[in-house]
């Protein structure tokens, strides 16, 4: 690599790092976007150290404690710490928002590139395909495919991922249709470079961009409906305590311990509105647009 | 593009849409190796039992063989009978879909009725202290789980104030079937007690269900009025000293309004798929009731196929119906 070409790559950091700074500098709620999912992404990695009890070890003199000084959150009717399980599960939903964004974003991304950068038939029918997926409802898909494959936890990440990708393949799709006239792409091609360079680094670093606002976007929707998944039993099995699935066992016992059900969907609520605030946050930095108009 | 043609081209595009769903629900129910005959007949069935239940759902012909029986049952209005509920899958999806439609047409309602005139409110008052609640009212929504807020709602509203009933469609005698929307056949039969009864059963599943949907609502009627409220005919129309009321009502609101009509296909897509979760925990006896019964207790493909199918079709016919009201509103889409 030349000098010229790393001072270029240097140059381009430096950008990048700036924008970074730019969009807290604008956007405050972006910052506590930030500071929330930073906690999220501490605990999930730590929790399972922080927390104070065993998630798994039943304490028959401790059922259905109030919260308290010694347990934040109460206890279940196990007597199992809830504030140690909720810690514990957040490691769940980290999990199923990375891999189903990784598994769908590659496959879109891709798909969408393809399509976009052929065209023709080969785009007439990807999205004739994409049609289909995205005929049915999100949940309901994954429902249908989660029950052939078998609930578990996995398979949600499995079927979510099968219900996202035509999203991005879409957007991708449509990014490339109005890149593949620019002038850059038209010399590249000139200069004879292959179909696959020019998707890979004419194409792809583009379009990307946009891809990433809708991915934290995204995240944040892909925890809800995971959660959700595990709420209705397709997802997390017991005694997982996966976040959905403790808010669905806690309504046996809503009437006499509220604190069972509350506290795990109250930080559910919380990790997911800090990914849509960086989101947000994001989305006005990179769009000038709607940067002026003061929306959301 | 003349209209007519963007119509016929549009409902051309529908086809194939419906043969891939078809198609596609069948391969994932039956290329996945799993054992329905055995989850269908329990843990306990003889041989001799399973083997019976294999020739009656047609288990042991080739997949071509069955894919073309099902695609000729499907033709004739035939999805085949659960084995779990024992009834044909039809009569069940009969039973089932207009509680879910009622439940999802309440949503939509509420978040239209809320969502846009709080759109245009805060666009009109922008940066304003109540835009900035709304703000904040729209983040919250669009980060709620509503299974949990469902939950929260019940035990406010029953165990703590007992103003709303919490779970089911209605208390007291159901007014004889002619939809199988409660609030509807109340108002056929004229029995006000069953209409009230419903609408109180209606309020807190059909608040929880639109709230995400409202908060979006909110906030795209907000940004498409501050972009209209900036062009050009806008700007016109103050010049020529309308009041500032014509101005935005008649003016700014109708182009305004575009894209909230557009996006309401999607949303009505994102209330059918949430429909699932509200009904679990409102005990609603719809189509998500129904599919988490028969799909979670056994592998239930005939149920889970009609499901998925009839969502995929209404959910088609609502965003065809949206384009092509699209398209008689907005010209410039049919030359596209």
């Amino acid at each position: 690599m030349s000098l010229k070409t790393r001072n270029e790559k240097f140059k381009r950091y430096l950008l990048d790092f700036k924008l970074f700074l730019r969009v807290f500098r604008q956007s405050p709620l972006a910052l506590v976007g930030a500071i929330i999912i930073t906690m999220f992404i501490f605990i999930s990695i730590f929790g399972s150290t922080l927390a104070p009890q065993d998630v798994y070890a039943t304490n028959l003199n401790q059922q259905f404690q109030a919260p308290s000084r010694d347990h934040w959150f109460g206890t279940d009717e196990l007597g199992r710490d809830t504030f140690s399980r909720v810690l514990y599960g957040a490691k769940y939903s980290l999990q199923v928002g990375i891999i189903v964004i990784a598994l769908s974003g590659s496959i879109g991304i891709t798909v969408g590139l393809v399509a976009g950068w052929y065209g023709g038939k080969v785009d007439e029918i990807i999205m004739r395909i994409t049609d289909v997926f995205m005929a049915v409802p999100g949940i309901i898909l994954a429902i249908a495919i989660v029950s052939a494959i078998g609930a578990s936890l996995q398979n949600v990440m499995i079927g979510l991922a099968i219900t996202w990708w035509p999203w991005y393949a879409r957007l991708v799709r449509s990014l490339v249709l109005s890149l593949r006239e620019a002038a850059f792409v038209e010399a590249a091609r000139s200069l004879g470079a292959s179909n696959i360079r020019i998707m890979r680094l004419h194409l792809l670093p583009n379009a990307l961009g946009p891809v990433l606002v809708t991915i934290s976007l995204d995240f944040g929707g892909v925890i809800i409906v995971a959660a959700g998944l595990s709420f209705i039993g397709f997802g997390a099995q017991p005694p997982l305590p996966e976040w959905g699935l403790l808010i669905a066992l806690a309504r046996t016992y809503i009437t006499t311990s509220w604190w069972l059900s509350f506290f795990p969907g109250a930080v559910l609520f919380l990790s997911v509105l800090g990914f849509n605030l960086l989101g947000d946050g994001l989305r006005d930095a990179l769009d000038p647009k709607l940067r002026r108009q003061g929306s959301t | 593009m003349k209209l007519r043609d963007y119509i016929i081209r549009r409902i051309f595009l529908f086809i194939p849409v419906m043969f891939g769903l078809v198609t596609g629900t069948f391969f994932l129910a039956h290329v996945i190796p799993a054992d329905a005959a055995r989850a269908w007949a329990g843990p306990f069935a003889f041989q001799e039992q399973l083997e019976q239940i294999r020739i009656t759902y047609g288990l042991n012909d080739p997949l071509h063989i069955q894919y073309l029986n099902y695609m000729s049952r499907l033709l004739h209005g035939d999805l085949g009978t659960s084995p779990v509920t024992m009834r044909p899958v039809a009569v069940d999806l009969i039973t089932y879909f207009p509680r879910t439609i009622e439940l999802t047409i309440a949503a939509l309602t509420v978040a239209l009725a809320l969502g846009i005139p709080l759109g245009i409110l805060t666009a009109v008052y922008r940066n304003s202290k109540g835009d900035h609640i709304s703000r904040l009212f729209a983040l919250a929504g669009l980060a709620m789980p509503i299974f949990w807020l469902g939950i929260i709602l019940q035990l406010i509203f029953y165990h703590h104030l007992d103003l709303l009933p919490v779970i089911g469609i209605v208390d007291g005698v159901r007014p004889p079937v002619v939809t199988g929307l409660i609030t509807l056949d109340s108002i056929i039969a004229g029995d006000i007690h069953s209409l009230i009864d419903g609408l109180k059963h209606l309020i807190l599943p059909g608040f929880t269900l639109s709230y995400p949907s409202m908060a979006v609502i909110t906030r795209l009627t907000r940004s498409s009025m501050l972009e209209v409220v900036g062009q050009d005919y806008i700007r016109t129309a103050r010049a020529k000293g309308l009041t500032e009321r014509v101005v935005m009502f008649r003016h700014a609101l109708r182009n305004a309004i575009i894209p909230t009509l557009t996006a309401s296909g999607y949303i009505f897509g994102a209330l059918l798929g949430g429909a699932v979760l509200v009904e679990s925990v409102f005990i609603w006896p719809g189509l998500g009731l129904y599919i988490v019964h028969t799909a979670l207790r056994s592998l239930d493909y005939p149920a889970i196929m009609g499901v998925t199918l009839l969502a995929g079709f209404i959910y088609s016919i609502v965003n065809l119906l949206v384009d092509v009201s699209y398209a008689i509103i907005d010209p410039r889409i049919r030359l596209g």
